[in-house]
């Protein structure tokens, strides 16, 4: 009988919990966080005590904001998807070289280094005050965003398919039609209802910089300090939210087939805004 | 047949130079002999191929198909064997030594899509789009013989959809033609992805582990079906397989690999299975 072969120590895990607590303590220190200076946040519940009751007068205002935040977001997700695409397909690797897959992701990457909202500044710059803006900064961040994650899915599925179809001579448009698109169809659906989640939530704050939506209204309230008014607002937001998340897993089970490898299905990350 | 020389001869003549013979030596169906003495359709000389650090995949490989022969290579499970065909597709990089297909050398480029559509491949994994039926999954053999245009717009020619269906009935899927490929069983699967090979009608076919999970009898349409399109096109066959018996009945030759290293090469004619098993196993010398 042979000897089972020696077992290595692993210190990987050890070492990069060290890391970590080191960047938390240096962070920490480095901004001053001191538990003494945590007291303000009671502030919060004072806040939060003005706020109740919320004011129902004020219940047709919300809707009527919600519904343009809606129209914003939906708007921004169609423009965004259309364009990202074809975007994310130029950036995947195992499909194009690198003469094409480094200028699609330098773009997609550009994209993304602002932030919805500042996008949305931008836009009312550009185009004047008002919900066009916003409809432009949600479907440019949609391309930057949804592009990434697109090509990332990509990247990730099984080569098999792509290697078998490709050597039987299939050329790349080919390749997409019938092996990428279908392959990563659930994937795509289900970052796009992401996107659309996302872009509710980014346009709900367009507002505060003219934007439309209902962040107009929020802000405005927030500064006259009507608590009140700004809770029933939120309540709109945090309900339209819950509805959308409902909506979107009724699509997921009844459109998505459960995909064979879930090992291939991507990670759902929040963007950073 | 009648259709399948027709778009046979369209799809190749935009390939390279009209070759004078394709590679039906000594095979043709009319009976006339074929005086250009058959070439080489593989060709590895002294292939080296390593994955990253480990000990060496292949080791000093050469081998000789010539047009329209069929070959098998057995060996046991880790020799290297789906790496060989691989490397002839290209997908594997060598360390060292030359590889050509068809007298084109294979190296890291990307080969045209002419080209590669004259070598067939099944791989190990089989390489099946799970998420579309049966006979899309066949008729994307035939990708390179339809347009951009109308392949994207799934227009395929009435021709193309005859072949996908004899294709299928040639390994006894036909009836399943409307199921998604992810909910066929696993020699389902395998013969699905032999029937995309056949639609291809490639001058070489490279086939990984080819009648792995069939019985007894399913394996026999299959390798009848194959019999069938080797005699109609002069096929080249180059196949993987674990049944000793098949490779050294079905095979013109029969190549043995151990650890990456060619033992032997011998005629399937010539040998009996006691003394292939030996040299499968390592215990008897070339
Ligand atoms: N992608 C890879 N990375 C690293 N090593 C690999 C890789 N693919 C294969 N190998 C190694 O190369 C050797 C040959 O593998 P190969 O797949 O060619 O074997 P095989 O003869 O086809 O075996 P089987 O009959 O089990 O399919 C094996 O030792 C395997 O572990
Ligand atoms: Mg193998």
């Amino acid at each position: 009988m042979t000897p089972p072969p020696p077992r290595h120590r692993n210190f990987a895990p050890l070492i990069v919990a060290a890391v970590l607590l080191a960047l938390t303590a240096w962070s920490a220190l480095a901004l001053e966080i001191r538990p003494g200076r945590l007291g303000g946040i009671g502030n919060l519940f004072q806040i939060l005590g003005e706020a109740i009751p919320p004011d129902t007068t004020l219940v047709g205002v919300a809707v009527e904001a919600i519904v343009e935040t809606l129209q914003i977001a939906f708007l921004g997700t169609a423009m965004g998807t259309v364009l990202a695409l074809p975007l994310g397909l130029l950036g995947a690797r195992n499909i194009f070289g690198r003469g094409v897959t480094v200028p699609a992701r330098v773009v997609l990457a550009g994209i993304r280094t602002l932030p919805a909202l500042l996008w949305a500044v931008l836009f009312v710059v550009a185009v004047g005050l008002g919900p066009l803006a916003g409809v432009l900064a949600a479907g440019v961040y949609t391309v930057g965003y949804l592009g990434k994650l697109q090509y990332e899915s990509i990247e990730g599925m099984d080569p098999a398919a792509i290697h078998a179809v490709g050597s039987a001579g299939a050329s790349r448009v080919q390749l997409i039609r019938y092996v990428v698109l279908p392959e990563s169809a659930n994937h795509i659906l289900s970052q796009i209802l992401f996107m659309f989640e996302h872009n509710v939530r980014a346009s709900s704050i367009f507002g505060f910089v003219g934007a439309g939506g209902i962040g107009f209204y929020i802000a405005n309230y927030l500064t006259v300090f009507r608590y009140q008014s700004v809770l029933t607002l939120l309540l709109a937001v945090f309900v339209t939210i819950l509805v959308i998340d409902y909506l979107s897993v009724l699509v997921r089970d009844r459109f998505l087939v459960p995909s064979r490898s879930s090992a291939a299905r991507p990670r759902r990350r929040r963007p950073a805004s | 047949m009648k259709v399948a020389t027709d778009i046979d001869s369209a799809g190749r003549a935009s390939a390279s130079p009209p070759l004078p013979v394709l590679g039906q030596g000594g095979r043709d169906a009319g009976g006339a002999p074929v005086t250009v003495p058959p070439c080489s359709a593989i060709e590895m000389c002294d292939v080296w191929v390593r994955y990253g650090k480990s000990a060496p995949a292949l080791q000093q490989v050469c081998l000789n198909v010539r047009q329209g022969e069929r070959h098998a290579i057995v060996g046991p499970s880790g020799s290297g064997k789906s790496t060989l065909l691989k490397v002839l597709k290209g997908l594997v990089p060598t360390e060292h030594g030359t590889v050509a297909t068809l007298g084109t050398p294979v190296n890291g480029k990307r080969a045209h899509r002419q080209l590669r559509a004259r070598i067939g491949y099944i791989p190990q994994n089989l390489g099946l789009v799970s998420s579309a039926t049966v006979l899309q999954n066949a008729l994307m053999g035939c990708l390179h013989r339809v347009g951009e245009i109308r392949s994207w717009l799934g227009l395929f020619p009435e021709a193309e959809y005859r072949a996908a269906h004899e294709a299928l009935e040639a390994t006894g899927i036909s009836h399943l033609s409307d199921r998604l490929a992810h909910q066929l069983s696993g020699g389902e699967r395998r013969r699905l992805a032999i029937s995309r090979a056949l639609v291809q009608r490639p001058e070489i076919l490279l086939a990984d582990e080819f009648l792995s999970e069939l019985d007894d009898v399913t394996a026999e349409q299959v390798l009848r079906g194959l019999d069938k399109a080797h005699r109609e096109l002069g096929m080249t066959v180059l196949m993987v397989e674990h049944d000793l018996q098949v490779a050294r009945t079905f095979c013109d030759r029969v190549t043995v690999l151990r650890e990456g290293c060619k033992v032997c090469e011998v005629n399937g004619s010539e040998i009996d299975d006691t003394r292939l098993r030996d040299l499968f196993r390592g215990v008897a010398a070339a």
